[in-house]
């Protein structure tokens, strides 16, 4: 397997937070040190370290390692040359998202955050105005904010909204297949094969379970506080997308019924892991909150304030309080909104399918070349047993 | 001679540090004529090298070459030996540098005990024995060791229970409980430091389990073990005494670390587990044994013959870091490794009866608290002149041996024989100066003999 | 048999005899093999035997103390220590004994460690009766020893400095600081040596040429350091205190070519190195231009026209390089091949690494567009500030590769690419993959090669070591001595060093050499021929079997009144090899400490019938 090493580019991986890629010595601490490395084959993070060092983006971009890497920060606590191997991992997602994603705008995000920001500005403006300029009757006397933003409109726009992001979601994700099995490879597997291991899929979309084997630290906290974001957030999507019209209603029903059990949840189990994420990430104690990319604060702090902005539109529809409701939802939606169309396809969001999506690809390629018995033919064998 | 302590005195050169690169020193420039004294912290002069087994790459037997150069100072006319005394302060100044020492008190006079060792054996008391790495016992009143020197009786107060046995043991009358640290202050004119280093700790990396497994070990108490006169006299696992059939060596685990603050390399660490190899599988023919290691540094005369013969003798050599050692049952250790050498990806588990951590040479001694003497990053002592590579930074102190930085054994004698150099051609310029000066003190003649 | 009569007659008689046994276990080395109480035992039956002793380090102090007291509380007055190699500690013995007041000379020192308990491990009983029958020849010999005292020469208290690089002038300077008239050699044209084909130092970043002129200034300056450019040694004889040393050179008024001769007490070689020589065709050396040793990159790195910016090489900008370690140095039989030499250099020359490391931090700090690949076995960065280089190196974007010596990496060329140079290595970082780059030149990591010295080590007879290089007597006892007395090596004439090892070896050297020079006179072994003069008939054969030039001479002299010929022996060149004894027809010859009669009585002693067949 002769690799032809390109020695006129490198991976420009430090524009993604890779900055110390180069003082890994190989010495394979983290290989060793990382408590999912074996179930994945052996090689990371030291493998896409190498690849990365040698400059081999086609190795990289056909490697799985960095979705199965959690960060944990074991590798970096002991790294001896301070090489800092779990950012490089971190910086190999936001550099494989990037190359995933054809609109080129997820590159454009994680290289500027400037970008970013100005993205999400634009983005949050334009539901501003479109507020401006389209709400319904202001109803002054009591809260009626099916009046002043029909739910059927809002649904309308959610929809709309749904099916583009998913556009660029799927198209990146079969960009990814794509280079993951092989190219042209991947027409030629039976798509029963595919079929097979969907369920592989939404297992790890809703447990995230091979997280609770990261780290060194106690009782796998993080994997709680992540999985209670994950519920949280998937019950927002779930009201404001599916059940909408239940969810929205100007009738106030007692605290006890369904939606707003349901919604206290939902804004909790936001708040509360976003809130202690940034607490953590601004006190840099643990290994995986030393180091903060612009684009994992901007997709924190757009959480934080969606679920914020979400909980204030209920305080003040439930004390009757008609034209702060009005504002803090226009509010909430461009927050939200630019929220979800930033990040979902070209941000931080997107981990939430690659993530799953590698560890259903592992389990493609392991089946569909049982014989192969290579390095990442091991992984994928390992990772989906 | 052994020296009896007198209040102030004066010296050509006071050597810190009795090891074997202080002993040189001291050898070189009494045999150029000059008056030196020779201050030692412990009990014994012959510093680290009189505990090796046997040292690389000749495969000498340490104390074959150590006794022999301890003799040689001893009974050389112009060294004097000051053991068991410490530094409190080195001052420069017009007339030469003031060092302050404390003699601490041995509990037993050194001009009546004649070294017969009636009081050691009378003593009841014992205690694990520093010198043998806590493996073998030493009692409370004992000589340190067979061939050190002086050969003088040493009582330990923390383990004394004064029951008074060796007293009556004694046949000069020669123990003395009531004996108080004495302070002596030292003028001289040129201070050699070769102060030497020590390992930094066996549980610095809480990974390596050594606080939780005996079977984590020094490599210098492996050298205890490999030692012909050590304390089991052969080598057997600290835990339970089993012969072990599987040793590992882990390399850089005190060094080339950067989460433990020794980025630096050790130097020796390498050959010295080579030449530990080499000396266990002549000691368990049958054992199994491993060097883990990042690049094997033999890099001196004869080194790279030497670690090639070690690998046709079979010692299984393994390019990586170890990044855990955990206990498992039996006593055992779990060795975590990857192969990072390995065509394909290899992440190892080996387990091993016995595993020897290369600890980091650390400096044994801080010269910069009580002197100008100025240190480096790194906390050895530095020597700002590429011409001169035993000065440091304070005129007529010089350093040599590990004091400035890791070395091998053959490259600290070398550097301890420059450093006499240097501070001979110092004093040599020191008294011509003062011939001029004040004709009325020692003068040299061309030679560096003394006259006058 | 007893062939020499009178010198011995009082020693001769062992009833009147008082020798000391002492035999060490030396902690096990010995006593684990050879049962040594037990030749204690067997030992004072032999006869003249007072005392027998053992002790488990005799080298040790109390031990030599043991012996010192024995000779004045027992009254010995004979010796014999069977311990280890009389190389290791013959000369310790000999103090031991002195320091008893006894003649040093009446002490023999028996070997039963390498002879015995090292050679015969597997068999305690053959290796125990061979130290007895060892012990009982020695016990022999020594009954017929005669006090001897050592060969008195006047010393010429001078040193020559052979080489006049950082270790030449090191020595020369520190010799000098010291009230040492120098004598200091140099082959080119001025002083500085290797020193001037370098760049920055390693770790401290100084300017070599800073460095010599710094030494420079030291010897130039010093009136007792006498200079000799473009000269070198043609002739050298003699002995410590008294070499007779002949120079050509370019010196005198005349600026010719002229040869002086001149005596010297001490010499030392500080000759140096010669960096590795590739092979034509060695990784494309020769072959190509853009691939160049370390040396020539230095080189490269030094001019001014070398670029702003840009590497530029040659009139083309280079863009990557690719460094390759080891060049000549750790080679592996069947890999590589011995160079003209016939020598495999399979040493490791200590200073690459770090060479390459300083080189391609350089290059990635001066010309950050060009990038650079670093091929290596392992990276030693051993010494002090070292390892920084590495991280250095690594932070600064150099990419490392690891080979295995067995398949070192192939460089070839391109034929029009747009670099013109590929190397391939299979990559041990990369699981074994093969890698292959493309680069606008290859630098090869010369090792070091021993430095021209030929005439003196040829009219010496000084060892090399099997690399090449001067060998010392041991690397920790003697580490700057070598087995001709009187000869020091100073910096890499001995092994590859850097620069601050070469300065603490050059100080090394000169202080061996002060203390050799700071006595009136020096003092030689008496183990040289003496002619016994009555017995002498001036054959001539023992003239005829002498190698040393001078040591041995026919006189005219009278003997009974009458005119004879007859040899005479130089002390000071005899070295005591004993050709002239195997040859006189008359047994008028013998060889101090080393006589005949000597030889019969360790042959008596060796058969004597003293140790029973089983030996516990």
């Amino acid at each position: 397997m002769a690799g032809k090493f390109n020695s006129n580019r490198r991976l420009a991986i430090a524009e993604f937070g890779g900055k110390d890629v180069d003082l890994c010595m190989n010495c394979g601490t983290c290989t060793t040190i990382c408590p999912l490395s074996e179930d994945s084959g052996g090689g990371f993070p030291r493998r896409v370290i190498r690849l990365i060092q040698t400059g081999r983006e086609s190795k990289l971009m056909e490697s799985l390692d960095p979705w199965l890497c959690y960060y944990c920060g074991d590798c970096t606590t002991n790294c001896p040359r301070r090489a800092n191997p779990a950012e490089t991992m971190m910086a190999a997602r936001r550099y494989l998202t990037a190359r995933y994603d054809w609109t080129g705008l997820a590159g454009l995000f994680y290289k500027s955050a400037l970008a970013e920001i100005v993205a999400i500005l634009a983005v949050g403006l334009f539901v501003t105005l479109l507020f401006v300029s389209l709400h319904g009757p202001v109803v002054l006397q009591r809260v009626e904010l099916n009046t002043f933003a029909p739910v059927h409109w809002v649904e309308f726009g959610d929809w709309i909204m749904a099916a583009v992001l998913s556009f660029f979601l799927l198209t990146n994700a079969l960009r990814m297949a794509w280079w993951v099995l092989g190219g042209k490879k991947m027409l030629r597997i039976s798509p029963l094969l595919y079929l097979r291991q969907v369920p592989v899929f939404f297992e790890h979309l809703f447990t995230q379970k091979r997280w609770r084997k990261c780290g060194s630290e106690p009782g796998g906290v993080r994997w709680l506080k992540h999985l209670l974001l994950v519920s949280g957030y998937l019950s927002m999507l779930t009201l404001v997308l599916i059940l909408l019209r239940w969810f929205q209603t100007d009738k106030i029903y007692p605290f006890y019924y369904p939606q707003r059990l349901w919604g206290y949840y939902a804004t909790l189990a936001i708040l509360y892991p976003t809130a202690d994420f940034m607490i953590s990430r601004g006190r840099k104690k643990e290994p995986i909150h030393l180091f903060s990319a612009a684009s994992d604060w901007i997709f924190l702090v757009m959480l934080f304030l969606t679920a914020l902005t979400g909980i204030m539109v209920n305080i003040f529809r439930v004390n009757g309080l008609p034209v702060a409701t009005y504002v803090i939802y226009v509010i909430h939606l461009s927050i939200a909104v630019p929220m979800l169309v930033v990040e979902v396809p070209f941000g931080k969001w997107s981990h939430i399918m690659y993530r799953p999506l590698a560890i259903y690809l592992a389990g493609v390629k392991r089946a569909a070349a049982p014989a192969a018995g290579k390095s990442t033919g091991q992984a994928a064998a390992a990772v989906a047993a | 001679m052994i020296a009896n302590a007198n209040t102030q005195r004066h010296v050509d050169v006071l050597i810190i540090g009795g090891g074997i690169g202080g002993l040189q020193a001291a050898l070189d420039l009494a045999d150029q004529g000059y008056q030196v004294l020779v201050v030692e912290r412990r009990p014994s002069i012959g510093g680290r090298m009189i505990l090796l087994s046997k040292v690389f790459p000749t495969l000498d037997c340490a104390s074959c070459i150590t006794t022999p150069k301890m003799a040689a100072a001893a009974h050389h006319e112009n060294i004097e030996l000051l053991t068991y005394t410490e530094v409190n302060s080195m001052t420069p100044g017009p007339d030469g540098h003031m060092v302050v020492l404390t003699r601490k008190p041995t509990y037993v006079n050194t001009d009546k005990c004649i070294g017969c060792r009636m009081c050691e054996y009378a003593c009841a008391t014992e205690y694990p024995d520093p010198l043998e790495e806590g493996l073998g016992s030493a009692r409370a009143i004992s000589v340190a060791f067979t061939n050190a020197i002086p050969q003088k009786a040493l009582l330990n107060p923390d383990y004394c229970l004064a029951c008074g046995l060796c007293l009556r043991a004694c046949p000069t009358d020669a123990i003395e409980f009531d004996q108080q640290p004495r302070k002596e202050t030292i003028r001289a004119d040129a201070v050699l430091i070769a102060s030497g280093f020590e390992l930094n700790a066996l549980t610095l990396k809480p990974q390596y389990s050594a606080a939780q497994s005996r079977n984590v070990i020094s490599p210098l108490t492996l050298e205890r073990l490999l030692a012909p006169h050590g304390p089991y006299g052969r080598v057997l696992r600290p835990s339970d005494g089993k012969i072990p059939g599987s040793i590992a060596f882990v390399q850089c685990a005190g060094s080339r670390d950067q989460t433990i603050g020794v980025p630096y390399c050790s130097r020796v660490c390498c050959m010295y587990a080579i030449k530990q190899a080499m000396l266990l599988s002549g000691a368990l023919p049958t054992a199994d044994i491993t060097i883990y290691y990042m690049d094997i540094r033999a890099f001196g005369k004869g080194h790279e013959q030497f670690y090639q013969n070690a690998k046709a003798m079979g010692i299984n050599f393994i390019r990586g870091k170890v990044s855990r050692i955990d206990p498992v049952d039996h006593d055992d250790l779990l060795v975590h490794v990857e192969l990072t050498e390995e065509p394909e990806n290899f992440l190892r588990k080996q387990r091993h009866d016995l595993v020897v951590l290369a600890q980091g040479m650390i400096p044994q001694w801080n010269p910069s608290e009580i002197s100008p003497v100025r240190l480096g990053p790194d906390g050895f002592v530095v020597t700002p002149d590429p011409a001169s590579p035993c000065a440091t930074n304070v005129p007529g102190i010089f350093v040599a041996g590990v004091a400035a930085g890791p070395k091998d054994i053959a490259d600290s004698i070398a550097e301890a024989g420059a450093a006499a150099m240097e501070a001979g051609a110092y004093l040599y310029r020191h008294h011509v100066a003062d011939m001029h000066k004040r004709p009325q003190t020692v003068a040299l003649d061309v030679a560096g003999n003394r006259a006058g | 048999m007893d062939t020499s009569p009178e010198k011995i007659s009082d020693s001769s008689d062992s009833g009147k005899l008082r020798v000391g046994v002492y035999i060490c276990r030396c902690g096990g080395n010995i006593s684990d093999v050879v049962n040594t109480e037990h030749v204690a035992g067997i030992c004072r039956r032999i006869p003249g035997v007072a005392v027998s002793k053992v002790h488990t380090f005799l080298c040790s102090d109390p031990g030599q103390q043991t012996i010192s007291d024995d000779i004045r509380r027992e009254n010995l007055d004979r010796v014999v220590v069977a311990s280890c190699s009389p190389f290791l500690h013959e000369l310790t013995f000999r103090g031991a004994v002195q320091r008893g007041k006894m003649n040093q000379y009446l002490y023999e020192h028996v070997n039963i460690r390498e002879q015995c308990s090292w050679a015969h491990k597997h068999d305690p009983h053959g290796a125990t009766a061979k130290a007895i029958a060892l012990i009982s020849a020695a016990v022999g010999k020594v009954s017929r020893s005669v006090p001897l005292e050592k060969i008195r020469l006047p010393n010429h208290r001078r040193a020559l400095v052979v080489g006049g690089g950082p270790a030449g002038m090191k020595a020369a300077a520190d010799l000098a600081a010291c009230g040492i008239p120098v004598l200091l050699l140099e082959r080119s044209d001025r002083l500085g040596g290797k020193l001037h084909t370098l760049n920055r130092l390693f770790p401290t970043a100084d300017a070599a040429v800073e460095l010599a002129h710094k030494l420079a200034s030291q010897v130039m300056s010093h009136p007792l350091v006498e200079i000799l450019l473009k000269s070198q040694v043609v002739k050298v004889s003699g002995f410590i205190g008294n070499f007779e040393v002949a120079i050509r050179g370019d010196f005198g008024p005349s600026g010719r070519t002229t040869d002086v001769r001149t005596t010297v007490g001490v010499m030392v070689m500080a000759t140096g190195y010669r960096p590795y020589v590739p092979a034509d065709g060695e990784f494309m050396y020769r072959r190509h231009p853009a691939v160049v040793t370390t040396v020539d990159f230095n080189d490269l790195l030094t001019r001014r026209d070398c670029g702003e910016g840009t590497l530029m090489f040659d009139g083309r900008p280079i863009r990557s390089i690719a460094f390759i370690h080891c060049v000549g140095s750790r080679q592996v039989d069947g890999v590589h091949t011995p160079g003209p030499d016939g020598r495999l250099h399979a040493y490791g020359s200590r200073v690459c690494c770090t060479t390459v490391l300083h080189q391609a931090l350089q290059v990635r700090r001066r010309f950050p567009g060009t990038r650079v690949y670093d091929l290596h076995q392992d990276i030693r960065t051993y010494g002090r500030g070292h390892e920084e280089y590495y991280t250095d190196a690594a932070r600064a974007g150099v990419v490392f590769f690891r080979y295995h010596s067995a398949e070192p990496p192939r460089v070839t060329g391109t034929n029009g690419a747009k670099s013109p140079l590929r190397v391939s290595v299979k990559d041990y970082l990369s699981w074994g993959e093969e890698m292959n780059m493309e680069v606008d030149m290859v630098v090869l990591a010369v090792g070091m090669t021993p430095g021209p010295c030929e005439t003196i080590v040829e009219q010496l007879k000084l060892p090399r070591g099997e690399d090449g290089f001067l060998q010392e007597i041991h690397p920790k006892l003697r580490p700057v001595e070598i087995s001709v007395n009187g000869v020091l090596l100073a910096g890499t004439a001995q092994a590859p060093m850097n620069i601050q090892e070469t300065l603490a070896a050059a100080g090394a050297a000169a202080v061996k050499a002060r203390a050799m020079l700071s006595k009136e006179q020096v003092e030689l072994n008496p183990y040289v021929a003496e002619v016994d003069t009555r017995l002498c008939e001036g054959s001539g054969a023992c003239l005829a079997q002498c190698d040393y030039a001078g040591a041995l001479t026919m006189t005219q002299t009278r003997r009974d009144g009458h005119a004879v010929r007859m040899a005479l022996v130089n002390p000071g060149l005899c070295v005591g090899c004993g050709a002239c004894v195997a040859v006189c027809p008359t047994r008028a010859i013998n060889l101090n400490g080393w006589r005949l009669d000597q030889y019969d009585a360790m042959v008596d002693g060796l058969v004597r019938d003293i140790a029973p067949s089983a030996v516990n």
